[in-house]
């Protein structure tokens, strides 16, 4: 299991390494130089010189790659070129609030999806699969956006119970500001869900039709206990898998989200920064984002692993 | 004959329908796509403008027919362009095996390491946002995947003594690739390219709704729901028509898919022939 | 034993609805389990002896329709709730099935699973129900059961698994335990060691026992009364001695009859086979389901055949089992030679010292730190096993070898070692003296040409979107002169030698039987002309009644083409019947080897003592012969210095077996046995094959 994690771990240090390239050298063939950008439109050429010159732009790019990732080792995200502030806060800030919608969603995606699954599994083909399956359906076709829109339309502008869209500040009252989240989590859950009903159902499905659940029938145990104890277990392996593929989604759907939901997170952040070449909080944004959904799905993995006693405890010993 | 299921049945004529609809847009579309009139601002929907007007007074209808035409080629395109890139690469690593197929893999585990929409969003930023790159950044996106699903397909197959057989002839690994392996790798790769064309034309969408895929005055459906954000409140016909064509047209893709899933699916395959 | 009924079912019948129609898995079966007897119920696949035992637990699904009585001690199961049904099952009937691999939860703990029927039912503590598992499992024979108790299945041998399965259905001392298949995937030595558990356990406890199986050695070992079972109807039932003494219906005389004899000095004989192909279960007669296939059947039996009483409880489902008693099942001629051929290429393979090592997968294994381009790198050092270790023996042309070997002997790595499939680590292979591994281009070719092979799996070893004429017209266009217009008749001739229909040529794999299927894979093989046929378990996957006719078609073939085989199996009886000379595989390496009738006889090497100890036969005199019982349920636990077969031995010498590699010693001239043990020893070791089949 040592054994397991170690290696893991190491994979991840090097994938974050390969990617931190990839991202300094695909950001370097940005359109638009950043000197311009910073030195305005009407710079004379002698600005923008000194400009590059201060920001080292002429250096080899492997000098940059190199003054660029030993800043963010210490913790050293650069200069916002927009925002001439550290990138670092920046970020953080908008880390903050992402991560709190993130977090309502997957939870609600993990429990209601598993739910609805295994309800789907056990009741297959009865009415209540039917409608848990047409439910999915319309859930996995609608894209974010327009489900949020229309979510705006209903509920903030047409029954005006919850706000369209912010993030509230610090002097509203918890549940205005809890208000302030419904409508966005409401939407990535939607989004969401069906994935993982869909996968919790046929792997339930599969572990149903197993040697092992016939044997423990064949036992004279309870339909509760096959379920719930024996085949739920093991039918949550793939689950796993598939909520850390979620983790993936859920941060494409919080880009377009908090697009639509004006909700001040790292997605929106990031759009913000694409848009205006802001070439240092593009770096770091991606940066953070792609880290946190390794990290997420070394979380699932070390998981998986915890819950499949074939890893957990090694091969046989006899 | 085999009995087809039912969501075959429903997906494909979705789809059909749909891709007529794109393909004779220019003779169906009551006005062209991009006909600004100031007169006919935010009409709501009548009998002259069906699905009503935007802020250019253009026809919402025209433009979701036309929309149509592009969210097709994304998916499509994208998918098409994932499958001849990821399908001879996951065959390959399938196959050799060995140090191809590791480095192979590592590449994918980098690849997916990206949230999807980072990878579309890396690709875009490094040029300016138009369709054709986001096809080919949705494209590359879904390339991993399909590397990976047929490599597993081929691995299996590889082990099974029909394979062994064809070696023990001493057949070439072009033959086999082509002749033994390809044959039966191609249901589950179809089945996952049919549900990739959905998530491609989706993650167009998000691209293009945020800004970093098709460009006005295109009639992009992701673009159009964008461009109508602010008028919600006055006119939300014009961001419900493109809304709702994506809806049935995702639907559409997902219950074809789904359907071949169950058509091709070995076990009731065999259930069948016995 | 008490002969008041336990178990007595009536008149099932159980009918699925197909796309096909109806089609009747179970025809009015009847049958009863006495408390402390053993009913075998014997039938080849398809027969519905498993639906029976699924049936008694009431675990068939909604889509089953099923009628007739189960009554068990005096209440009828079929009309109980589902709920009533529950609490039946597990506690006053358990069921153990085939596949311990499979029918154990892989993510909960041993102990746990052998107590939640205590739990359930019973209404223990969790403590007290732990207490009760220790004790089941020190009773079926289980070391160390505290610490199993927290153990993974995972972790546990086949064998092992099988135990503890055991042990769950015994924990709530029930008076009936249906046993579906509990010994089939389980490799033979381990099979007696099980085998010998259930006898023991049936006598401590007296409970009643439904045993059912495909194997007559293991009925033969394991009944008192045996029930025949074909297409859904029961066409045989008696005391198990009358009925392998005196099978009365013919499918029960051609069942025993296709068997291979296991004896030194009658084998290669030709087998008796059941011809035809099993019937269409939607489409039963109305008369006896066997007639099709019957070489007595005359007109009447087609009509409705009642069971037959022959006296003593036994009886059989046929109107002429009174007049057939004394005749046998026939012994067909081989078919007239089909243009013997000379032979036109000498082929004599021999391997070398062949070694081939895998790392194992998994996570364990040490970390250590290296460098790899030039960077710190993180290896993990991974398990090795050595496969095949160290291996030589040669084939000369016309002979058969026969290689014999438990699963993980490594025979099957051996197989593909010696066609290059696969390429190994060590150690030469030689055809017709050039070293094969150096072949190349046209070279190599025409090895491909000359060394064919046959696979075991008939579902896995075609094409599926190939047809029949289209296989085997490939290996005909790569490796014969034969031209384009005469190729589709050359293919045709090539499935008359094996016995196809010429029709099959358009049909598609799915469209055929096991069987048929096999005999594609030879014709395939056959289509390069060769001189060498690499046979790995060709008939392991077929019934027996069909295995016969394959065995029978390979000494046919190899008579007329002057072939030779590399014959493998894990079924030393299989191997016996086709072998010139047999080579025992244990744990990689080879341990003895010599002409059939050296290895069939002492001097033995223990192993293949044990191994010939532990087949089952169905000869009811030997129900009980002497057996010599194997340590450990793993079928080739091996050790890493030494002996590997130490760890198994049952006459171990002592720490010599353990530390020094064992001599290779000459028996005879070509019998060499690897073991430490004096040759004398050995020789003083008594046959355990039927001394009267020695003699005669």
């Amino acid at each position: 299991m040592i054994g397991y994690i170690v290696q893991r771990l190491f994979a991840i240090l090097v994938i974050l390494v390969v990617m931190s390239m990839l991202i300094f050298g695909v950001t370097q063939i940005l359109p638009g130089n950043v000197a311009y950008v910073i030195a305005g439109q009407f710079a004379t050429p002698d600005v923008v010189h000194a400009i590059e010159l201060k920001l080292g732009l002429n250096d080899p790019i492997y000098v940059q790659y190199w003054r660029w990732a030993s800043g963010i080792l210490r913790g050293d995200l650069g200069q916002s070129l927009v925002m001439e502030r550290p990138v670092g806060p920046i970020i953080a800030d908008a880390l903050g609030a992402s991560a709190i919608l993130a977090s309502c969603s997957f939870v609600f995606v993990a429990t209601i999806g598993i739910t609805l699954g295994v309800i789907a599994a056990v009741r297959q083909n009865k009415a209540v699969d039917h409608g848990i399956s047409i439910f999915t359906y319309v859930g996995i076709s609608v894209p974010e956006f327009f489900w949020g829109i229309v979510l705006v339309i209903v509920f903030a502008r047409y029954l005006d119970w919850l706000p369209p869209g912010g993030r509230g500040d610090a002097s509203d009252s918890l549940l205005t500001r809890i208000s302030y989240l419904v409508l966005p989590t409401a939407t990535l859950t939607f989004t969401l869900i069906a994935h993982v009903s869909r996968m919790t159902r046929s792997s339930m499905i599969e572990t149903l039709r197993t040697q092992y659940v016939r044997n423990a029938r064949a036992k004279g145990l309870p339909e509760r206990v096959v379920i719930w104890r024996h085949a739920l277990r093991n039918a949550l392996l793939p689950t796993i898998t598939v909520l850390a593929v979620d983790i993936g989604w859920l941060i494409g759907g919080i880009v377009v989200v908090e697009t639509v939901f004006s909700y001040p997170g790292l997605g929106r952040l990031m759009i913000y920064a694409l848009e205006r070449h802001d070439l240092p909080l593009i770096q770091g944004s991606i940066l953070i984002i792609t880290a946190i959904y390794c990290s997420a799905n070394l979380l699932a993995d070390l998981l998986y692993a915890f819950v499949n006693p074939k890893i957990r405890y090694g091969n046989a010993v006899r | 004959m085999p009995r087809l299921p039912m969501k075959l049945w429903i997906g494909g004529t979705i789809v059909v329908l749909l891709i007529a609809l794109a393909a004779f847009a220019p003779l169906i579309a009551p006005y062209p796509f991009d006909g600004m009139s100031l007169l006919n601002r935010f009409k709501p929907p009548s009998a002259q403008f069906w699905f009503g007007t935007d802020e250019y007074g253009r026809d919402v209808l025209s433009r979701t027919l036309y929309g149509a035409r592009l969210s097709l080629i994304i998916g499509f395109g994208a998918t098409l362009i994932s499958l001849v890139i990821g399908v001879p690469l996951g065959l390959i690593a399938g196959f050799k095996r060995g140090r191809i197929d590791e480095w192979l893999m590592r590449g994918t585990d980098v690849l997916m390491s990206f949230p999807p929409i980072m990878l579309g969003l890396l690709v875009l930023a490094a040029t300016t946002p138009s369709l054709p790159k986001a096809v080919i950044a949705v494209g590359i996106v879904y390339v991993p995947v399909l590397v990976r699903i047929t490599r597993s397909v081929t691995l299996d197959l590889v082990n099974e003594e029909f394979i062994q057989a064809a070696h023990a002839r001493g057949e070439r690994m072009s033959y086999i690739l082509a002749a033994e392996i390809l044959p039966n790798a191609w249901p589950p790769i179809v089945v996952e390219a049919s549900l990739r064309i959905t998530f491609a034309i989706l993650l167009g969408a998000a691209l293009s709704f945020v800004g970093m895929g098709a460009q006005p005055p295109s009639s992009d459906w992701g673009l159009m729901i964008a461009e109508a954000r602010p008028f919600i409140d006055r006119a939300p016909w014009i961001a419900l028509a493109p809304g709702f064509a994506m809806c049935i047209t995702v639907i559409g893709i997902n219950l074809l898919g789904d359907g071949l899933r169950e058509a091709l699916d070995p076990r009731l395959q065999l259930s069948r022939a016995g | 034993m008490s002969q008041s009924a336990l178990l007595s079912v009536s008149n099932l019948t159980v009918a699925y609805e197909t796309r096909k129609g109806r089609l009747k898995a179970l025809d009015g079966v009847s049958f009863s389990v006495s408390t402390g007897e053993t009913l075998a119920l014997v039938g080849e696949s398809g027969s519905g002896k498993s639906t029976i035992a699924l049936a008694t637990m009431g675990l068939l699904g909604p889509e089953a329709a099923i009628s007739g009585s189960i009554s068990f001690e005096g209440r009828d199961l079929a009309g109980l709730s589902a709920e009533d049904r529950r609490k039946v099952r597990g506690r006053d009937i358990s069921v153990v099935f085939q596949d311990p691999f499979t029918s154990l939860n892989p993510s909960l703990p041993i102990g746990l699973q052998v107590a939640e029927p205590l739990i359930q039912h019973l209404g223990l503590s969790r403590n007290e129900a732990m207490k009760r598992a220790i004790a089941a499992l020190t009773e079926v024979g289980l070391p160390h059961p505290e610490r199993l108790l927290t153990a993974y299945p995972h972790q546990l041998s086949g064998g092992m698994q099988q135990r503890v399965l055991i042990a769950t259905a015994l924990v709530c001392d029930p008076t009936l335990v249906v046993l579906d298949e509990p010994t089939t995937a389980l490799d033979v030595t381990v099979e007696a060691r099980i085998l010998d558990l259930l006898d023991e356990i049936r006598r401590s406890r007296q409970i009643g026992m439904l045993f059912i199986t495909h194997n007559l050695g293991v009925v033969n070992r394991i009944a008192d009364r045996v029930c025949v079972i074909y297409a859904g109807r029961i066409v045989e039932i008696g005391a198990k001695n009358d009925v392998l003494n005196a099978p009365s219906h013919p499918y029960t005389k051609g069942l025993l009859a296709s068997l291979p004899r296991l004896s030194a000095r009658d084998h290669q004989q030709r087998l008796a086979p059941i011809g035809g192909r099993f019937p269409d279960l939607t489409a039963l007669p109305q008369g006896c389901a066997f007639a099709p296939r019957c070489p007595f059947a005359e007109a009447k039996c087609n009509e409705p055949q009642p069971l037959h009483p022959l006296g003593d409880g036994h009886a059989a489902r046929c109107w002429k089992a009174e007049a057939l008693r004394q005749t046998p099942w026939p012994v067909p001629e081989a078919p007239k030679t089909i243009a013997a051929r000379a032979p036109a290429m000498q082929g004599e393979l021999a391997v070398r010292d062949l070694s081939k090592i895998y790392a194992l997968g998994g996570s364990g294994g040490a970390i250590r730190w290296t460098r790899r381009f030039g960077l710190p790198w993180l290896k993990i050092e991974r398990p090795i096993l050595r496969a095949v270790d160290g291996v030589s023996f040669a084939i000369p042309a016309g002979e058969v070898l026969g290689l014999v070997g438990e699963s993980g002997s490594g025979k099957s790595t051996l197989a593909r070692l010696a066609i290059r499939l696969i390429e190994p680590n060590g150690g030469d292979v030689v055809f017709n003296d050039k070293s094969v591994n150096k072949l190349r281009g046209k070279a190599l070719k025409s090895f491909r040409q000359a060394v064919q092979i046959i696979f075991q799996n008939p579902d896995s070893s075609l094409n599926p979107r190939r047809t029949v004429g289209e296989a085997i017209a490939r290996a005909v266009t790569l490796h014969t002169s034969v031209p384009g217009k005469d190729r589709h008749n050359h293919v045709e001739n090539l499935m008359d030698r094996v016995g196809l229909p010429r029709s099959y040529y358009d049909r598609y794999p799915h469209q055929l039987s096991g069987g048929e299927k096999q005999r594609i894979g030879i014709a395939r093989a056959l289509a390069t002309d060769p001189v060498l046929v690499v046979c790995d378990e060709p008939v392991s996957a077929l019934d027996v009644s069909v295995q016969a006719t394959v065995l029978n078609l390979l000494s046919d073939l190899r008579d007329q083409l002057s072939l030779s085989y590399l014959f493998i199996s894990h079924d030393l009886s299989v191997v016996a019947h086709i072998a010139d000379r047999i080579a025992v595989m244990y744990a990689g390496k080879i341990v003895e080897v010599g002409s059939t009738t050296a290895v069939l006889e002492p001097p033995y090497h223990p192993y293949t003592e044990a191994l010939l100890a532990a087949i089952p036969l169905p000869d009811p005199a030997l129900a009980n012969r002497h057996r010599t019982v194997l340590k450990s349920d793993v079928a080739n636990a091996r050790a890493d210095t030494g002996c590997p077969f130490h760890p198994r031995c049952s006459r171990k010498l002592g720490t010599i077996c353990e530390t020094v590699t064992p001599p290779v010693v000459e028996a005879a001239p070509g019998h060499n046995i690897v073991c430490h043990i004096p040759l004398k020893d050995l020789e003083r070791v008594p046959s355990v094959l039927p001394p009267e089949r020695v003699t005669s």
